[in-house]
């Protein structure tokens, strides 16, 4: 019976990217996250966990989104986070990009999400497929950097 | 603890017994309540499915207001989530001196329902699924329940209480007195502090095992498909759960006993106690409400996770064509 691999890590990391490299892509997630929540999504998230601190430990990663009702952003690592995401960031791409998904890593034991209790569930739910579109897009735009401006000199 | 001995058979003749809501547990009671009482019972259902499979089964069917309206017992049977709404809609129909029974005594405990002074008021809670009611009333055997009255103006709500349980089969083995309140924080403990811990327990063992190269169906057989896991937790309720070790051999005690003691049961107890206080202080209960009230907006998600296609489900499905 066919077992499937565990993840693997994404394009960019395979070539030499670290974890300061990830806290900067995982910025510009959150700031695309950020756009994509109505003012609602956004009051309901800051009620119910205003602070999710990611652990990617297949980087050393650790990123922490902070959320108010007027907007989310992204700071290193801060004290008593409502919950706390532990998840490979490989999994996190293979899912962003449609190769595995989200419920089977959760099976699998690849992503573990501590202080979730069913008063949360909603809200984290509201942010999976906006941070996954988030993800792919900005993971993309890592992948292919704007070209060099021309040398006009 | 109750039995039949304890029961007057005679005490619902003549009555009517509403059964509302037909259910995984609605239609066994149901079918056990009607093979025994002497009594006229009813079913209420505002739901077309079930309505159509108790009338399929014989019974008079009718919308769950009218059911209560005539109803001398009304044995609330709808879900948890849903009783709040249910008791809001029957209320004004049910006539004074009603027993009202609820099976779970989740919406007693956590204030949702506060039945009218004029009502008697009981829990029956069985300790035993749906299906096992009515096969084990049918061979003749009981099951276990919890049984405890609320309110009793009537000064009958005891009497009437042990009839529905002795005739739903569960007082040949035995209901022990409990009230809403402890029942509903024990269920849901139970449910919330042991059930994932079990469940992660075997899902991490499964995948950590097909990682190393164990066969997977293999792996699902020790560990459930072959029934020898249930065959051990009952051992565990007849012989004691310490004592059933002693009937999988030494080599099992010796294994099992030394990896118990490296498990970070601290980090478990802590763990279980903020489930506990979630119950306790009704957050459980307000956020299974909003979810109801809401429409339900986590079950997409909960039931992609359920059939979620994996390794796991696969090789139960290769067992099952087997």
């Amino acid at each position: 019976m066919p077992v499937r691999p565990p993840a693997q890590p994404p394009e960019f990391l395979m070539n030499g990217v670290g974890g300061d490299e990830v806290s900067a892509l995982m910025g510009r997630v959150i700031e695309r996250l950020d756009g994509r929540l109505d003012p609602d999504q956004r009051r309901q998230l800051a009620a119910a966990m205003p602070a999710i601190l990611w652990e990617f430990p297949d980087t050393g990663a650790r990123v922490q989104l902070v959320a108010t009702p007027a907007a989310l952003c992204c700071v290193s690592a801060g004290d008593a986070p409502s919950l706390v995401v532990r998840m490979p960031l490989g999994t996190l791409h293979d899912a962003a990009f449609g190769r595995c998904s989200l419920a089977a890593s959760f099976l699998a034991g690849r992503i573990t999400v501590r202080g979730m209790s069913p008063t949360r569930l909603r809200e984290f739910i509201l942010l999976v497929d906006p941070l996954l579109e988030s993800f792919r897009e900005a993971a993309r735009e890592h992948s292919s950097p704007a070209a060099p401006a021309p040398d006009v000199s | 603890m109750f039995r039949d001995e304890h029961a007057d058979p005679g005490a619902l003749r003549g009555t009517t017994v509403a059964i509302l809501g037909y259910g995984l547990l609605g239609r066994p009671l149901a079918l056990n309540l009607r093979d025994t009482l002497e009594a006229r019972v009813i079913v209420g259902s505002d739901d077309d499915p079930s309505s159509r499979q108790a009338r399929d089964d014989g019974f008079h069917v009718t919308t769950l207001a009218e059911a209560a309206a005539e109803a001398d017992v009304a044995l609330v049977l709808v879900p948890d989530e849903v009783q709040p709404a249910v008791l809001a809609r029957i209320a004004p129909r049910l006539r004074a001196r009603t027993l009202l029974v609820f099976a779970s005594g989740y919406a007693l405990a956590n204030g949702l329902v506060v039945p009218a002074t004029d009502l008697d008021v009981g829990l029956f809670a069985p300790r035993m699924g749906g299906d096992a009611i009515r096969e084990r009333f049918l061979a003749g055997r009981g099951y276990l329940s919890y049984v405890g009255v609320e309110q009793d103006v009537t000064g009958t709500a005891w009497t009437r209480l042990l009839a529905i349980a002795a005739g739903a089969g569960s007082l040949r083995q035995g209901a022990l007195e409990m009230s809403a309140r402890e029942e509903a924080v024990l269920d849901l403990y139970v449910e919330q502090a042991c059930g994932p811990w079990l469940g992660a327990a075997i899902l991490s063992a499964f995948h950590v095992g097909v990682e190393a190269g164990l066969s997977p169906l293999g792996l699902l057989l020790e560990m459930y498909l072959s029934g020898e896991m249930s065959e051990t937790f009952s051992q565990m309720a007849r012989d004691g759960f310490l004592a059933s070790s002693r009937a999988h051999g030494y080599a099992a005690a010796f294994g099992g006993m030394t990896r118990t003691f490296a498990i970070d049961r601290e980090g478990m107890a802590a763990h279980m106690r903020e489930v506990l206080t979630e119950i306790e202080n009704g957050g459980f209960a307000r956020a299974l409400q909003d979810e109801f009230e809401a429409g339900y907006p986590c079950r997409a998600f909960i039931e992609q996770v359920i059939g979620e296609d994996d390794l796991l489900s696969r090789t139960e499905a290769v067992f099952r064509a087997m």
